[in-house]
Parts: structure tokens; sequence; C-alpha cells
């Protein structure tokens, strides 16, 4: 994540900091409201908390709101700097979302397989020539067979196998 | 019974355990940078091979898969961000940002000397000292775990600097991604939403892939610029330059790998907190600690030399006392015991042959991580910096996702993996960073393990306040050193501004 692709906010209003505490403080005050059907063991942990998440929270959609919120080391690129490759950004968590919740269903090898595709492609910048695309096609094929059968023959771990395998 | 040094040296330096330590080395190293893979696993699967073995050739195999695997957790995190174990957590912090500009063959050489000192270190403790420092742990009780989680979590004040607020909030967020599932304390359900999945919690391995990794990869494919600079032409792995590193931080070496043991004593510590303890650390007693979190090598020095040291560290309650420090050492330990070898004080008596031979076996296999890792480690960054994003991406991703689902070959882990990644992403949209929400959610269980276990206690002897600290000297040395960490910076701040104003006048 690049550290200076977007200026501190200080000065500014940090509307993207305000909408991600106001969550937080929704967060905190659920987890705090439900630590009451707990038992008092149970509930010690959560209580303490979801309050000071709450206060904390409240505190910084003050803080962003006016102007106060500063630039934490490890931030992100930020929204207007996300909006670059948006489209790419998207595809990759569409892909992601897809792979991991219908290789179960479908089997780990032929989802594992069509979503490497999709990424190779979310991943590839202007226009390959057919001789290159062949050879990244081979490579992402013999990827996939090689960490399944890593998986299945050498750690012999399980793999779901679905509807196909 | 008397130790014949002269038998135990012929054994651990015989040609064929010679070819076992490196070759434990490497497969180690290898099945640690691969995210998700982690050094148990890798053990619990060659343990059968061993059983065929001679049980000292068996035992230093094992050790020095273990002590590679957790040396090849630095390379995912320094080369993607993607800590593939909690203990390399601490190494992306400064690791990644030395890639990214350009120094990734620096890192990977300063994160093999420093796995290299550390494992040494951890490994003349455990031959030299291991029956006095096994009642280390001993004298541990929950009070000081819950501040030693504590003290991990300091660590967010300086990981957000510039906007403390948000990193707090982000541990908290992580504190209650740690409590969903079955209490720890009082075994009520928390915030499971009826869902069967959440029971169990979720996976720490899996949220910190997700957390750390997917964010990258969404970068990755946005731009198409390289992912890593490439370093130039010639320059080859650094390796002077690396000493040199280390010898301006020798003392920072020293106090992190001793750090790194005496947690590795403790069970259930283990690795993570070595390496968050040793990185805060590090970062106080620096003259730069503005510099951490941007690349500082000192940084990297402390995390990994920390981490290595938990190995022979995490050997000492589990040879001694027959307490197992963590997963590794519990598997290790099924083996000796299959092995025939009786775990206890007398070990070092009455078997000390073959006891002495795995010890001097794990000093041999830490010493071989050097020409490995060199070796490895620059052909890993140079695949890194030049395979193209089209294939990288979906290599990285293809890891993340099987490396999720092998940590208890479970479907719902990917989910919740891929879950916390796009949580993730999210949240650095709005500025706020994964790493104090990671900290949280390792620490998080330790902690209010710790704090019910101590008023528990408290309450039954009508004292929690001596029971949390007033009774307990150790307590008292860590909460000591938790106010030094968060008042330091403080007062560095004060002084400089104080200063300001005198250098400003004419």
């Amino acid at each position: 994540m690049s550290q200076n692709s977007e200026p501190a906010v200080r000065g500014g209003r940090d509307w993207a900091g305000a909408a991600g505490s106001v969550l937080f403080a929704a967060v905190g005050v659920y987890v705090f409201l439900t630590s009451f059907a707990m038992s008092p063991m149970a509930a010690m942990f959560p209580r303490t908390i979801g309050a000071a998440m709450a206060v904390l929270s409240v505190l910084q959609v003050v803080a962003s709101l006016t102007g106060r919120s500063g630039r934490s080391l490890e931030a992100g690129d930020g929204v207007r700097a996300q909006a670059d490759g948006l489209g790419r950004r998207l595809s990759l968590v569409a892909i992601m979302v897809g792979w991991a919740f219908l290789f179960p269903v479908i089997g780990i090898f032929v989802t594992s397989f069509l979503a490497c595709i999709g990424l190779m492609f979310t991943g590839t910048f202007g226009r390959p020539t057919s001789l290159r695309l062949s050879i990244y096609l081979a490579v992402v094929f013999v990827m996939v067979v090689f960490f399944y059968l890593l998986m299945s023959n050498v750690l012999n771990i399980p793999m779901p196998r679905g509807l196909t395998f | 019974m008397e130790i014949d040094f002269g038998f135990i040296l012929a054994q651990a330096f015989s040609p064929f355990n010679l070819a076992l330590a490196l070759t434990g080395v490497v497969l180690g190293t290898v099945i640690g940078a691969l995210p998700g893979l982690s050094a148990t696993m890798a053990i619990a699967v060659l343990v059968p091979f061993t059983f065929t073995m001679d049980p000292a050739s068996g035992l230093i195999m094992l050790g020095a898969i273990y002590t590679g695997a957790i040396y090849g957790g630095a390379y995912a995190a320094i080369l993607v961000n993607t800590p593939g174990t909690p203990s390399a957590i601490a190494t992306t912090f400064d690791g990644y940002p030395m890639a990214k500009s350009g120094n990734g063959d620096l890192a990977m050489t300063l994160a093999t000397l420093a796995s290299v000192t550390g494992g040494v270190v951890g490994a003349v403790l455990l031959m030299t000292l291991a029956p006095v420092l096994a009642q280390v742990a001993l004298a541990f009780h929950s009070s000081e775990y819950f501040w030693l989680a504590i003290l991990g979590l300091t660590l967010v004040a300086s990981l957000s600097s510039g906007n403390v607020l948000k990193g707090l909030i982000g541990a908290s967020f992580g504190l209650v991604l740690s409590m969903i599932g079955v209490a720890v304390i009082g075994g009520d359900t928390r915030y499971t939403f009826g869902s069967s999945v959440l029971l169990g919690g979720i996976d720490i391995v899996s949220a910190l892939i997700g957390l750390y990794c997917i964010p990258v990869l969404i970068d990755m494919v946005a731009r198409p610029d390289r992912h890593l600079e490439p370093a130039p032409l010639g320059r080859g792995i650094r390796f002077f330059e690396a000493l040199g590193h280390c010898a301006r931080n020798a003392f920072n070496l020293a106090r992190s790998s001793i750090i790194g043991t005496l947690v590795g004593i403790l069970p259930g510590a283990g690795g993570s907190i070595a390496s968050l303890v040793s990185y805060s650390e590090a970062r106080r007693a620096s003259r730069h600690p503005e510099r951490f979190g941007k690349g500082e090598p000192g940084g990297l020095l402390a995390t990994e030399s920390a981490n290595n040291a938990t190995v022979g560290g995490g050997f000492i309650p589990t040879l001694v006392l027959g307490i197992p420090g963590t997963p590794p050492d519990a598997v290790i330990l099924g083996a000796l015991l299959v092995q025939g070898i009786r775990i206890g004080p007398e070990l070092f008596t009455q078997q000390s042959g073959i006891v002495y031979v795995f010890m001097f076996g794990l000093l041999i296999a830490t010493l071989m991580m050097l020409p490995v890792g060199l070796l490895i480690g620059r052909y890993a960054y140079r695949f890194i910096v030049n395979t193209p994003k089209a294939l990288l991406v979906p290599l990285i991703a293809y890891m993340t996702v099987v490396g999720s689902y092998a940590i208890h070959a479970n479907p719902h882990d990917v989910a919740i993996m891929v879950i916390m990644g796009v949580v993730g992403w999210l949240l650095g949209l709005a500025g706020y960073g994964p790493s104090p929400i990671v900290l949280g959610l390792v620490l998080g269980q330790i902690a209010e393990q710790g704090f019910m276990r101590a008023y528990l206690i408290g309450r039954a002897q009508d004292n929690f306040g001596g029971q949390l600290l007033f009774d307990r000297p150790i307590s008292w040395g860590i909460v000591a050193l938790i106010l030094i960490t968060l008042c330091v910076p403080i007062i560095r701040q004060l002084r400089a501004g104080a200063r300001k104003p005198k250098e400003a006048r004419p």
C-alpha cells in the first residue's frame, strides 16, 4: 500500500473515516448490548471492549468531521487512489468471492482452474500475442495441477470434489 | 551418567544426519514460504518416515523442518505482504516496505541472518540452560499471560502513529473478532448469529492471510507497474551490507533473540507474541523510531531473530517438563514418545546421548539455514520481481485459497479468508490498517483467558488486585515495560516540541 498516494486528511473532512467509524460505533454498541444476555464470566470482556469501541468510534467520527483526523502509518490508499483501476479491482473481488463459495459445490480443481484463468486475464495489461497467451494458459494449468497434487497426494489433504473434481 | 561429547559430535556430524538436516531445512523453508502451510503440518506429514530411522536422526530431521518452516514464513511476509503464520506478522511491517522500495534482496538477506542468529541463540540456551529456564514456564501464571498480551497490544500505538484513535478502534474490532465462537471462560456461544460455522471462531491464519494478502492482490491488478521494484543487475545478495546492519543492530539482535527464547518457553505464547514484543522493544530503544514501519532494517532483524529463537525456547518445556509450548512441539513430543524416549529432567541424564545429538543437530540445521536461505531467498525475490502479473496474481490467489483450506481441510476457512480480505480492503479505504485488527485477533483470546482466570482465582482468594498485579513481581516487570513503551514516544514528542521553538530562534 502506498504511503504517499493521498495527502493527510488533517484540515479536510475525512468522510470515509467517518463512515467507517459509524460502522464501528454500531458494532461496539451491538457487542455491548448483547453482552447483557450472556453469563457474567463470558460477558465481562465483550462489555468492556464493546463500550470502549463505541466511545472511541464516536470520538473518531467527531475528529473526521471536524478535520482533525490524522493519517495513520499503515492506512490504505484512500478512496480517490482506489478509483484507479476500479473495474479490475472489483473483478478480482468477484472472482475471489465466487471461487471461495463455489469450490465446495463444483470441485476445487475445476473452480480453481477457471478462477485462475479469470485472474490471469484480470492481471493482463495490453493485448498479449496468441503465443504468450498460450504460454500463460499452460503455466496456469501446470500450476493448478501441481498444487492440487501436492495437497492431495503429498500432504494427504482431502480435496473437496463437489460435482466435478 | 557421564556425557560423551566426542560420541555426540560424531553422531551429529555424521554424513547421514547432515544430509537429513539439510533436507529438513530445505523442505521446511519451502513449506513455510507457502501461506497457510505450517510447520505443524510439515512435521506431522513427515513424522511416520522418522519412525524407521534412528531416534536421534529422526529428531534432527523434525527439528530442521521446524526451524526451516519458521524461517520460511519470512518469504511470503517480505515479498507479498502475507504472513503465512502469526509469527511472521511483524515481519511484514518493515520487510514489505523494503521489498516495495527495491530492497527486497537486502530484506531477504537480513531475514536469513537474523533467523540464523535467533535460532543459534535459542539452540545454545536450550543446550546449556534448559533445566533452569524450564522453571520460567512454571513461574508464569494467568495474570502474566494477560499482561504479556497487553504488551503485544501496545504495538498498536506505534503502528498507528498519525492516528492512534483509528489504531485503537481497529484493535478493538480485532478483539471483538476474537470473541466469536464459544467463550474461553463461561462457555457461552458469542456472536455466531446461529451459524455452526462460526462456533469454532475465526481461524487466525485464514484471517491474517485475507487481511494482508487480498488488499495486495487488489492493488496488484489495478496498475500495470511491477509488483516489486527490481534490484539493479549484478547487485547480488548484499551480504556484507546486511552484515553491517547486523553489526549496528548487535544489541537489538541479542535482545530480540533472548526475548524470543524466553517467550518461546511459555506454553501457548509462541512466535507471534515473541516477534511483536521484540519489534516493540526495538522501536522503543531505537534512535529513529519514526523509521519503523517504513522499511527499517532494525525492525526486520528484531522480528526474525525473535521468531526463530522461539524454536529452541519451545523445546525447553517440551523436553524438560513434557509441556509442549507450540503445536509443532506437541507433534515432536508425540514422535519422542513413540521412539520410547522418556520426557522429563532425567532425559538430560539417563538418555543424554539422544537429546544432545538432537540439540547439536538443531544447531547444525540452524547454521545450514544461512547458505540455504541466501540461495533460496535470492531466487524467490527474482522470481517474484520477474514473473508477469498475469501469472503472479493467479499464483498468489491460488496459494491463499489452498493454503487457507489446508489449515483444517475446511472450505469455510477459505470463505472467512476472502471475507476478511474484502473487509480489510474496505477498511483500508477508511484509513484503518490491517495490523491493529490482526493484533487484537491474535492476542484477544490470550488476554481474555489470562484476565478471566486471574479474576476467578482472585475472587476465590478475595484478592483480585493481588492476583492480577500487586502480588506478582513478574507482572510488575511486564507492566513497567508497557508503561515505558507507551510513555517513551510521548516524552520524545514533548522534548521535540520543546526543542523546535528554540531551534527556530536566530
